[in-house]
């Protein structure tokens, strides 16, 4: 195996690939037709103050997610239901009621942590587009590829993908002045079939100094899992 | 100042210091200057500093309330940019406040910036939740820009808050990162706002901007007045001596012990505060006192034939004592100063001590020094001689009328300070820092728009710890807010209560009987849930994540510390009532809370810094005379100076701020060196066997017009003041240089009289 993956290396140094092609070959591992997982969430302030959450998750596809909060206590049953970009909807057992979330502020955070909905369902990179030429680098001692992309509104970001795997290590969310304002790090990928899932993913909000580390558990992958899924009444049974 | 040193007590250290000056002048020089190239790069490092919290104690509960809105609600630091136009809603001043909004918000420094393209909400329409901004985009037809201007003009949460209610004038806020260079950052607003006009005029508030103008007025009196004091004491200098030694050498000794003082206030790493921006001219007009009396009396001994070192000798030995005692008096007053609670005005009392003893020392052996070195004849001049003696006669002739109507002048000095302290009663402290520039400046005008137009500039921040997300805790919250809103000049009140009842409302389809608090503590954290999507900026200004601080906020429409202080008494009954048996733990604090401790710290302290200074003179005197008699009647003219001082600031409506706080201390300062002339003078006389009326005329005669002089030059140093751009600065000029009139007149008139003719004559003229 260890042969095989510095051979793999060896090709991939001998033969530099485009940004666009790194890009696609990390979508092609990290791919899903669908997954469910459990998820626990550990969101930490810039003041150190630590909320723990426990969420299931439902995604089919890029576009479809479903996600229901198990913990704390009074957020029991809340759940966020998103079916393209601009449809989102959330059901508050509180008040026994779906409504659908609208305008053009609602892609900020979720669940009060630091990662937008967009960000945390759409860990794939399918709607980004390389802009220039994959560099060689190294994160932590592991070649890889350096390559800033921008997505579908002109948002830049510098991701670093380990050349062995094509996975995803590190991600940087660039703001209008060019500087991060986030870093998403992605650790202990497992493999299920042909492709692999991040278990661990954290991130910081550099201007805000809060992280949020999000991680998986009981992953299932391409169990079936059908349209009809995500629907108000699926909502409301707490999925 | 003329002293003979063998009536004088203790004058042996000061004679050894004239007899080493005059035999190695150079070696004094040469030390001088090394202090001077060792401590003037330090001088290069000063920072101007206007922030109102900079002069709280530490530990002050309004900081600690700033402190925690700073780390845990990013900041309270708000630039108010005021446009003025025709109408706000007219599309190309539309745009124009658009892009004007965008330009701030990428400033660095610049956390966020809100404002009517800015402003987010949460409503409900029919099963939708939008949270969006209240105009995601300008827009274009005239009807649906009419349909913008009824629907905002309509709405108390944007009427008189972020738009004037006639729609004639637009407010952005821009929130600055708690941490950053805020005068970088309102630099750089100014410079977008500069680059902005066609939106309107552009005008700036809010207490960084206020900071910033003041920092910038600051540093350009700085550079501006000194000039022009060192300007008047040359004439001063040259009207006195008409020789180079004459002018360059007490000018140069205080010039130098600015440098030297500027540099300890550099290396020490003190900021120029607005209370530190007098102490150059303060140091200027005091300290030179000590270098003319030196080189008087060196001329004086010159003229009776003595050579240029041993009248240096003379000189220091005998005019020494009187010149420390005038040192030791103004230190004593300069010093009392550092009882007040407030910290720049501490650091004025430590920097003017040293300032006052680097003059001292200075004038003790620099100027002696390169006087030891003048060769040139010291001649009298007739007609100076003519005008002198002129002088003198006057001030006998006063002296001998003040000594046989003593009882008259006594009286009619009780009469002026009886009324004066009636009027003094109407002073008032006033820490409004608006008040520092002058009426129909730009900031005041900005300030008053603010005020009149947007529910005022200064804002209270109250921070309530606990179970926040508890409905019973919510339901205090909001009535806490509800009284809040019944106090007068309080405005726009808001909190987390204010987004739960909006998203409330929304959820519920945007009917108006939902505009209220959600009934359980599930639907609390699921709406607090709901709202994490439109970013945690719009909750995380008033509600930790979690939910264990909240911070209620609310403006003041007025600046005045006293309006502050009756609103905070309210304030304080209100949330003690409000909260009494919950377990909340509550607090209140903001830029009204900061002035108000500043307005409190000066009324606590003022009157005990006056006391210390006046025991302070009163040792001094009552120690160096050996005579309590005489400690205490050198407080009459001082006592005299006090009450017509604050008098007159009554009587002309003035209030006691940051700087004029240290008039009655600077007062006894300063002004008791004219009582010590007088005595000195006199004992002297005394000395020489004369008494009665001769006694008075002699004093007055030989000391009267030296003080005169002395006050002339003090006052007109002062009153240079009067050129400053801040209107704080002009007012405290004014009134120390009347007060230098005030004491001169206390020590020629009341002290001349109270002091009488007594004295046992050893020698009969």
């Amino acid at each position: 195996m260890k042969q095989l993956l510095a051979l793999l290396v060896v090709a991939n140094l001998v033969a530099a690939l485009t940004g666009s092609e790194v890009l696609d070959r990390v979508r092609a591992v990290t791919n899903a037709k669908d997954r469910q997982a459990t998820a626990a969430m550990t969101i930490t302030d810039k003041g150190n103050r630590v909320q723990t959450r426990a969420l299931r998750t439902v995604m089919k596809g890029d576009n479809k997610l479903m996600m229901t909060f198990k913990s704390p206590a009074d957020l029991r049953g809340v759940t966020f239901l998103t079916t393209s970009s601009d449809n989102m909807w959330i059901y508050l057992p509180a008040q026994g009621r779906v409504r659908r979330i609208s305008g053009s502020a609602v892609d900020q955070g979720f669940g009060g942590s630091d990662f937008s909905f967009r960000e945390i369902s759409n860990l794939s990179f399918a709607d980004n587009s390389a802009t220039q030429p994959a560099e060689s680098t190294a994160v932590d001692g592991k070649p890889a590829w350096f390559l800033t992309v921008k997505d579908k509104d002109g948002a830049a970001s510098r991701i670093w993908v380990e050349q062995a795997r094509y996975l995803p290590l590190r991600v940087e969310k660039l703001g209008a002045d060019g500087k991060a304002k986030k870093r998403i790090e992605f650790g202990d990928f497992v493999n299920r079939g042909e492709s692999w899932i991040p278990v661990e993913i954290t991130i910081h909000d550099l201007s805000r100094g809060s992280r949020t580390e999000l991680k998986l558990d009981s992953l299932k992958l391409n169990t079936g899992v059908k349209d009809g899924y995500f629907t108000e009444a699926n909502m409301k049974k707490g999925a | 100042m003329g002293s003979n040193p063998s009536n004088q007590p203790g004058p042996g250290l000061l004679r050894r210091l004239g007899v080493q000056v005059a035999r190695r002048p150079s070696l004094f020089l040469a030390g001088a200057l090394a202090v001077t190239v060792a401590l003037a790069p330090f001088s290069l490092r000063l920072k101007a500093e206007a922030d109102v919290n900079k002069m709280l104690p530490e530990g002050d509960p309004s900081l600690s309330v700033m402190a925690l809105v700073d780390s845990e609600f990013g900041g309270s630091d708000e630039v108010a940019v005021v446009i003025e136009c025709r109408d706000v809603f007219a599309l190309a001043t539309l745009h124009a406040i658009d892009s004007l909004t965008s330009a701030l918000a990428d400033l660095p420094g610049v956390a966020e910036v809100q404002g009517l393209t800015t402003l987010q909400d949460v409503r409900g329409q029919g099963d939708d939740v939008i949270i969006s901004k209240v105009i995601d985009s300008v827009p274009s037809d005239p009807a649906r820009l009419a349909a913008l201007r009824s629907a905002v003009l309509a709405d108390p949460r944007y009427r008189g808050t972020l738009v004037s209610a006639d729609g004639t004038a637009a407010l952005l806020l821009a929130r600055l990162l708690p941490g950053c260079d805020k005068e970088r950052a309102v630099a750089a607003i100014v410079q977008v706002a500069r680059e902005h006009g066609s939106a309107g005029r552009v005008s700036l508030s809010g207490s960084p901007a206020l900071m910033k103008f003041i920092r910038d007025w600051m540093t350009s009196d700085m550079l501006k007045l000194l000039p022009v004091v060192v300007l008047v004491l040359v004439l001063t200098l040259l009207l006195t001596f008409r020789t180079w030694y004459g002018v360059l050498l007490p000018l140069g000794a205080v010039l130098i012990a600015l440098v030297w003082t500027l540099g300890l206030v550099g290396l020490f790493r003190q900021p120029i505060t607005i209370v530190m921006v007098v102490l150059p001219p303060v140091l200027v007009s005091v300290g030179s006192a000590y270098g003319i009396h030196i080189v008087e009396r060196w001329e004086h001994e010159r003229r009776l034939g003595k050579g240029p070192r041993p009248a240096v000798e003379i000189a220091v030995g005998s005019t020494g004592l009187p010149v420390f005692l005038a040192m030791a008096t103004t230190v004593a007053g300069f010093g009392s100063n550092f009882l007040m609670k407030i910290a720049s005005i501490r650091a004025f009392s430590v920097f003017s001590v040293v300032g006052i003893a680097f003059s001292f020392i200075l004038a003790l052996t620099f100027v002696p020094a390169v006087l030891a070195l003048v060769r040139r004849d010291v001649k009298n001049r007739p007609d100076e001689a003519e005008h002198g003696r002129r002088r003198n006669r006057w001030c006998a002739n006063w002296g001998g009328w003040a000594f046989r109507h003593r009882a008259l002048v006594l009286l009619a000095g009780a009469a002026v300070a009886a009324l004066a302290l009636a009027a003094a009663l109407r002073v008032r402290t006033e820490t409004d820092f608006v008040r520092y520039f002058k009426p129909g400046s730009q900031p005041t005008r900005a300030a008053r728009i603010v005020n009149e137009r947007f529910g005022g500039m200064m804002q209270f921040e109250f921070i309530v710890e606990g179970d926040i997300v508890d409905p019973d805790v919510l339901e205090r919250m909001a009535r806490f807010q509800a009284g809040l809103e019944s106090i007068p000049h309080i405005t726009q009140v808001y909190s987390v209560v204010n987004v739960l009842e909006t998203t409330n409302r929304a959820f519920n389809g945007g009917a108006p009987e939902f505009e209220r608090l959600p009934e359980s503590r599930d639907a609390t954290a699921q709406y607090l849930l709901l709202l994490s999507f439109s970013g945690s900026e719009f909750l995380s200004r008033f509600i930790t994540s979690d939910y264990q601080v909240a911070r209620v906020t609310a403006r003041f429409d007025r600046q005045e510390s006293r309006e502050i202080a009756v609103a905070a008494e309210r304030i304080k009954s209100l949330m003690a009532a409000t909260f009494a048996g919950s377990s909340v733990k509550t607090n209140v604090g903001g830029m009204p809370m900061a002035v108000l401790a500043l307005h409190r710290n000066i009324q606590s302290s003022q009157l005990g810094s006056v006391i210390t200074a006046l025991v302070a003179v009163f040792l001094l005197v009552a120690i160096l005379f050996r005579c309590l008699r005489l400690g205490f009647a050198s407080l009459l003219p001082i006592l005299f100076t006090l009450a017509v001082s604050f008098g007159v600031m009554g009587a002309a409506g003035l209030r006691v701020d940051v700087v004029t706080a240290m008039l009655g201390s600077i007062a006894v300062g300063i002004g008791i060196d004219y009582s010590c002339h007088l005595i000195a003078r006199r004992r002297e006389e005394q000395a020489a066997g004369f008494a009665g009326e001769e006694l008075a005329r002699r004093t007055l005669g030989s000391v009267g017009p030296a003080i005169i002089v002395n006050a002339l030059a003090v006052g007109l140093g002062f009153s240079v003041l009067m050129f400053s751009s801040l209107s704080i600065i002009q007012q405290f000029g004014l009134l120390v240089a009347a007060t230098m009139l005030y004491s001169s007149v206390g020590a020629l008139a009341l002290l001349a009289a109270a002091l009488g003719g007594r004295g046992k004559p050893r020698r009969q003229p």
